[in-house]
């Protein structure tokens, strides 16, 4: 079987992994979360996956909220944002969806709150809480993230808010690929 | 299976092989780099007027503009899948590229991945290369021991194998160069070898219960234009790399910009810092080319590169993009995601194909998002701190990756690079003891601190090739590469030689 390997990794990329039940009780105390949840920002090529981050559990919320605040470089924020996005309740929920209202933060941790909006809320939903988005949102990417959200998680009804938002907006709407997905997801459904 | 050599295939390789110089190799292969004493960077813009892609275009063979660099004088023909191509090598080979592009292939292949059946792509790559005396030099089901050329990952319609890339063959080239005389390899890919090969049968061959069954017609249908380039000389200890950068604006407030790019702070501070990064494996940056991605791109990318988009919007579309000439393609844009998560970069193949443009896989890929960021950036290059630094730490450890290197050890801690002078960290032995229970099934993530450990075991966190930046606070400078790494950098074909050293490069068929 020594051939396993090496034709795994030849023929597929890296998919997101699974997070067995070790790494489920990994967190013995709080230093150790906390250098995990550091460390879960780092990956350079794949990311750690949300079930990984949903392993760490609640008690990573409240570092990752200090880290959505305090970290220095947005790329960090935005991982941070992934997190609490996996993670999910209340609490986290409240700190994505702030991060993708404020203002303040860089365009690019916006976009990861908007990313993990899709993690949050119900894919039905998605068209009512990002339609703003597509509409109103100054920086083109912010629009362009939305609508990859919605054309990956919601549905034809996502397709049909990102046709509305372009149709507005005109050419050099952002939107270009993802309507180009919208399109062949008619042609091939 | 094998069938005979086409007599017009031979000779086109020994004609094209026979102006190659036979130069006597001074070992060792791997030395120690010093960090080179470079010029400053020429700096310059290029215009880009690729057209928008068709609506509904979806990039995966070549297309008619993908070239190689005039100067390299490549030529390729084109053969069938399982044809067994010969070629003589000269004494005083010190690199050999062989490429594979599609001409006909299927793009993708049904295949049983841990009991689930996925659409892999279809992976260009040899059936088998084989040296002189019949020795495999690369095979399907060789081990990390065994192989002396190693690729990993997809390489959907073209293919490059990079030798040497592994201790196996830095030491045969150490060791006098390549083995001289008669080389020979079948061509394939992956759904070739799914018809043909044994062990890959129970995945994607009649053996793998798929549904459909695989149309293994079609699987032998396959046509590819093949080149083998060779390089001659012993390997310098410095060598310069060019680098083209295709900007995304990425900013709204202060955008990236290639008329702006030589007095812009943030971007001189990265490409002072990559210049740094890559010389520690002895290589100054030569020549930069600045290029404006056209405003169709602008508005595609507008969100950044998802790797899980396809056609449309995706990274293949993207590297596509990525001109002819002997550098290497540098795609900076505002964001790089792994469907809803962000990453920091990647590399189109693990090798890329170095040289050949306009294809799916003719570039790496960095996100800018840190790249304005640069309150924390000191004296030193400091990628823990300084945004623009990790902007150049990412494009440093995917140059690293498409000319040839690997992880030193895969983020499980299972796999392991084929370079016996880098760290290693495996999970049975570095994860903390209540973890490696998780270790067989790969569930265990050994990040940086598992793996800082003084000497070779449990270490490579520090190494530039690791998988994961070190953002702790007070964290250790990074960076590093072994004498072996940096061997491999430089005996890349992308790699300029000093005069003294390069001699005539050939190319065939």
């Amino acid at each position: 079987m020594r051939s396993v390997v090496v034709v795994a990794a030849l023929a597929l990329a890296a998919g997101e992994g699974t997070a067995g039940p070790a790494t489920a009780r990994a967190a013995d105390g709080d230093e150790e979360l906390r250098a995990r949840v550091r460390a879960y920002l780092g990956p350079i090529e794949e990311p750690v996956g949300p079930e990984r981050w949903r392993d760490l559990g609640a008690a990573a919320v409240p570092m990752l909220e200090a880290a959505l605040l305090e970290e220095p470089l947005p790329s960090r924020r935005a991982r941070a944002v992934a997190g609490l996005a996996a993670i999910g309740g209340a609490r986290a929920q409240a700190a994505v969806l702030s991060a993708a209202r404020d203002e303040a933060q860089p365009v690019s941790v916006r976009a990861a709150a908007i990313r993990g909006v899709a993690r949050l809320a119900p894919p039905d939903d998605l068209p009512a809480l990002l339609r703003p988005v597509l509409q109103e949102a100054g920086a083109p990417r912010l629009r362009a993230v939305a609508a990859d959200v919605l054309v990956r998680h919601g549905g034809d009804e996502g397709c049909a808010a990102v046709r509305a938002a372009d149709a507005a907006r005109g050419e050099r709407s952002g939107l270009a690929a993802a309507i180009a997905a919208c399109d062949r997801r008619r042609r091939s459904p | 299976m094998t069938r005979a050599p086409r007599a017009a295939a031979a000779r086109a390789l020994a004609a094209a092989l026979g102006g190659a110089c036979a130069v006597a190799l001074a070992g060792p292969a791997a030395r120690a780099a010093e960090p080179p004493t470079c010029p400053v960077p020429t700096q310059r813009t290029e215009t880009l007027d690729a057209p928008a892609p068709a609506p509904g275009s979806c990039p995966f063979l070549p297309p008619a503009t993908a070239a190689w660099p005039e100067e390299w004088n490549v030529t390729a023909e084109s053969f069938p899948v399982g044809t067994t191509l010969e070629w003589e090598l000269p004494p005083g080979v010190s690199g050999m590229t062989v490429t594979l592009e599609a001409v006909d292939a299927v793009p993708e292949v049904p295949f049983v991945h841990e009991s689930t059946q996925v659409q892999a792509p279809n992976s260009a790559f040899p059936i088998h290369l084989t040296a002189p005396g019949g020795t495999p030099w690369w095979l399907i089901d060789l081990t990390r021991e065994e192989s002396y050329v190693a690729l990993r990952g997809p390489r959907a319609a073209v293919g490059s194998l990079q030798i040497p890339n592994t201790s196996l063959a830095l030491d045969a080239v150490a060791d006098g160069g390549l083995p001289a005389g008669r080389w020979s390899m079948m061509v394939g890919d992956l759904a070739y070898g799914c018809a043909i090969v044994p062990p890959l049968n129970p995945f994607c061959g009649t053996g793998a219960g798929l549904d459909p069954p695989p149309d293994l017609d079609a699987y032998r249908a396959g046509q590819y234009r093949v080149s083998v380039r060779v390089r001659t000389g012993a390997i310098p200890d410095q060598g310069t790399v060019d680098l083209a950068f295709y900007l995304h604006r990425s900013f709204d407030d202060r955008p990236l910009r290639a008329a702006d790019a030589p007095s812009d702070p943030d971007v001189q501070r990265m490409l002072t810092s990559l210049g740094a990064f890559l010389g520690r494996a002895g290589l100054c940056v030569g020549e930069v080319t600045w290029i404006d991605l056209p405003d169709w791109a602008q508005d595609r990318w507008a969100g950044g590169v998802n790797t899980h988009t396809t056609c449309e919007g995706s990274s293949a579309e993207l590297f596509s993009l990525g001109g002819a000439g002997a550098r290497v393609n540098v795609f900076l844009v505002p964001a790089v995601t792994f469907g809803d998560e962000s990453a920091y970069g990647f590399t189109s193949a693990y090798p890329g194909t170095p040289g050949l443009s306009n294809t799916i896989h003719s570039g790496i890929a960095g996100s800018t998002e840190d790249l304005r960021t640069s309150t924390g950036c000191g004296a030193e290059v400091h990628p823990s701190a300084c945004g623009p630094d990790v902007v150049a730490m990412t494009v440093a450890h995917e140059l690293g990756h498409f000319l040839g290197l690997f992880h030193p050890t895969e983020r499980d801690g299972n796999l392991f690079d084929p370079l016996d002078d880098t760290p290693t960290c495996d999970c049975r032995a570095c994860a903390p003891e209540e973890e490696r229970a998780a270790c067989e099934e790969g569930s265990f993530l050994l990040f940086n601190p598992y793996c800082d450990a003084e000497g070779t075991a449990c270490a490579g966190a520090r190494n530039l090739m690791f998988w994961a930046l070190w953002t702790a606070e007070g964290a250790p400078p990074v960076g590093e590469l072994t004498p072996e790494q940096g061997t491999v950098l430089r005996a890349n074909p992308l790699v300029r030689w000093p005069q003294p050293a390069a001699s005539a490069d050939a190319a065939s068929p």
